[in-house]
């Protein structure tokens, strides 16, 4: 029974943070409040509540609110809600044609379910500048897909399934070892940050290094 | 100790939760939406987006459950002040019931379920509070499970409440639908002719079933209207008023039509449009009937739920098939869909024109009024943008070179489609094969073959062309202040 009050009082003052924290925010972004669609009558579940990685507590420090937050992005297609995000401003330039003008993967991400390894702007910047020249050329643009891809698997992976090896949309597949705050992917090549973040159509695992798919 | 809070707290939230329709829990929430000013509603459904209603909702339970607990901690020492606390609680929510925009019966009836979970939960309260002082003043044991069984008690009571509102709660306009059957069309919408679904594997079916049709709109909870005791009322600049029950609503020359209806919230390449096959009335023979006073420029249509939209009164006047609608594939309006009545305005964004449970439509001006969306920061006028989506390829979809087949659909409801064209990454634009144009209101689907495909990674583009000679712009723009432009395109990859 006290452990049913704790649970029951934690659950209750974490949605009611939730609550006022979207009615309570002036933090109004001037676009896409729409009239939008009625989802099925579920009740609402905790954005928060399926998130592994160090790195969680940070990432909900660095955007304690708003779109690019946990829950912020939980309402958004991937790439919309990843374009809010601050953590992520290379991977959106890369994915959005603003890095190579002949790569444009919004419309793609959006519109199916994935799971998404989103490598963060350190991430990238761990990378050579030569390296992300080519990525932006025309001659660069099929290698800047190829990797772009390796990052995405088909359908929705939660924290708990993630460990294993599953065949990205690049046709490479992509190596996941281990659980909870200790998840690595692509045989060690980066690690999950935090994982588990929702957004509309995608489960999105922000890792630390930009994955190397393995020469075709 | 914690365990009586605990009881308290979830006894009276829960049963606060289960008790009624509208519950006095979404009667808080529709006052909650109503007076948030429009930014704060914006940033939630910004935020939240297709989950606005279930956050709003959990978070009056979150907080009721909070301050319940809150009065349970207190009401161990200070019985008195907690009961008050409960009371003031219950006031609200009886008040919020009192002005609930969305209820649909009478005002009496409306206010039996929060009036109700005041009395349960301070029954339950005291209860509670006094088989736990006798708990306390006599030694452990026995009397302990006295309180114990009060918990359960009050606990059955809540599974009880629960089930009675699951076994009896469902909306009587089910059993209204039920018992209707949709009288011949003087009117039948000719056969769908043939051609209009292109041969390709994975397109969107030509027209979309009632349980794939989608859904935006603004209500918490389903309006329940039943046909029996609907009654659309047609006034304001009218010579004379009309009245029409849902019995004299079918008696009257009832037209068939299909139409394809598109939301404003609909992204490039986005779910948000439908095409179904819409029986009713046409709204200017309505019209007639009343008689529209010069100076008229809009209708304002109204819902159940008292949601409003500004339509110009020359789309519901002219030559389109503007109606209100009873009926959608042949069956009664499904509940979700608008049941009793909707209207239906080919070429109109649904935010100006489709206003599902419909019971009054007012012959205005635009310099007279606002509506439901209007005031949110959206245009008044509201044509829908043509455009054109990619249904095949779905996102990095694989082909066989020798078998590189796609399509999809495109629309310019009133005008319609002239052409559309594909590329494959930047190439020239190739002209797709159109379908059969069934109307000018409908969609038109459109396939296309890559005879020579490459293998690798590519990306399919589209644009239509309507028959004004109007092409689609590449520029993005976003779904504010009166929906989305731009190109739709896909990676796939072929092998």
């Amino acid at each position: 029974m006290r452990t049913t009050v704790k649970t029951f009082a934690v659950t209750a003052a974490v949605s009611l943070s939730l609550f006022t924290a979207a009615c309570g925010s002036s933090d109004n972004k001037s676009e896409d409040a729409a009239p939008k669609a009625e989802s099925t009558s579920s009740a609402a579940a905790d954005p928060a509540a399926d998130l592994v990685g160090a790195g969680c507590a940070d990432y909900a420090k660095a955007v304690p609110e708003g779109a690019g937050s946990v829950s912020g992005m939980s309402q958004d297609p991937v790439a919309t809600a990843a374009s809010n995000n601050p953590l992520l401003k290379t991977l959106v330039k890369a994915v959005s044609g603003q890095l190579n003008p002949d790569v444009n993967l919004v419309d793609t991400l959006n519109g199916a379910e994935f799971t998404v390894f989103a490598p963060v702007d350190s991430a990238f910047a761990k990378l050579d500048a030569k390296t992300l020249k080519t990525l932006s050329t025309p001659a660069g643009a099929d290698t800047l897909t190829s990797v772009l891809t390796y990052h995405v698997i088909p359908g929705q992976i939660a924290p708990a399934d993630i460990d294993g090896s599953n065949k990205t949309v690049n046709g490479a597949d992509l190596e996941v070892t281990g659980s909870g705050n200790d998840i690595k992917v692509g045989g060690g090549q980066a690690t999950v940050i935090c994982g588990g973040v929702k957004t509309a159509n995608a489960t999105v695992y922000l890792i630390d290094n930009v994955l190397m798919p393995p020469a075709a | 100790m914690l365990a009586a809070a605990a009881g308290v707290a979830t006894g009276t939230a829960v049963a606060a939760l289960l008790n009624g329709v509208p519950s006095p829990i979404e009667s808080v929430g529709n006052r909650a939406i109503d007076l948030a000013p429009p930014m704060l509603k914006d940033f939630a459904v910004e935020q939240f987006g297709t989950n606005d209603k279930p956050v709003l909702i959990g978070g009056v339970v979150a907080t009721l459950a909070l301050l319940a607990a809150i009065a349970g901690v207190i009401g161990r020492t200070r019985p008195a002040i907690a009961t008050g606390g409960v009371a003031i609680i219950g006031l609200i929510a009886v008040a919020a019931a009192a002005v609930d925009r969305t209820a649909t019966a009478s005002r009496a009836l409306t206010l039996v379920p929060s009036l109700l979970t005041v009395a349960v939960s301070l029954a339950a309260l005291a209860i509670l509070l006094t088989t736990l002082r006798r708990t306390r003043e006599a030694p452990a044991g026995l009397l302990r499970r006295d309180f114990l069984k009060a918990v359960i008690g009050v606990g059955a009571l809540v599974v009880v409440g629960g089930v009675v509102n699951k076994l009896y709660g469902t909306a009587a306009a089910v059993a209204s639908r039920a018992g209707i059957r949709l009288p011949k069309p003087a009117v039948a919408a000719p056969p769908v002719p043939a051609g209009t679904q292109v041969d390709v594997a994975g397109i969107s079916p030509y027209v979309t079933a009632n349980r794939d049709f989608y859904r935006v709109d603004t209500a918490l909870r389903i309006p329940d209207v039943p046909a029996e005791g609907w009654n659309l009322r047609i006034h304001g600049m009218v010579d004379n008023e009309v009245n029409l029950s849902f019995r004299e609503l079918l008696d009257m020359p009832l037209a068939e039509h299909r139409i394809t209806l598109t939301c404003v919230s609909n992204e490039v390449g986005g779910p948000y449009l439908g095409n179904a096959v819409w029986t009713g009335v046409l709204v200017k023979d309505l019209l007639e009937q009343a008689g529209v006073k010069s100076g008229a420029d809009a209708v304002k249509s109204t819902s159940a739920d008292k949601w409003t939209a500004g339509t110009p009164l020359e789309a519901l006047t002219d030559e389109r098939n503007s109606m209100v609608a009873i009926g959608m594939n042949g069956e009664p309006l499904p509940l979700a869909h608008g049941f009793p009545a909707r209207l239906v305005v080919p070429g109109l964004y649904g935010y100006v024109s489709a206003t599902k449970w419909l019971t009054d439509l007012e012959v205005t001006r635009f310099a007279d009024f606002k509506a439901y969306w209007t005031t949110r920061q959206y245009d008044a006028l509201a044509p829908i943008k043509f455009s054109s989506r990619i249904d095949v390829p779905k996102s990095f979809q694989t082909f066989p070179a020798d078998r590189v087949r796609v399509g999809g659909v495109a629309w310019a409801q009133t005008v319609g489609i002239e052409q559309v064209e594909v590329r494959v990454d930047k190439g020239p634009w190739q002209v797709a094969k159109l379908g059969t144009e069934d109307t000018v209101e409908t969609w038109r689907q459109w396939s296309w073959q890559w005879d020579d495909a490459t293998p690798g990674n590519h990306t399919l583009t589209v644009r239509a062309t309507t028959k004004d000679g109007d092409t689609q712009t590449s520029d993005r723009a976003s779904i504010r202040p009166n929906g989305t432009t731009g190109w739709h395109s896909v990676q796939f990859r072929v092998e």
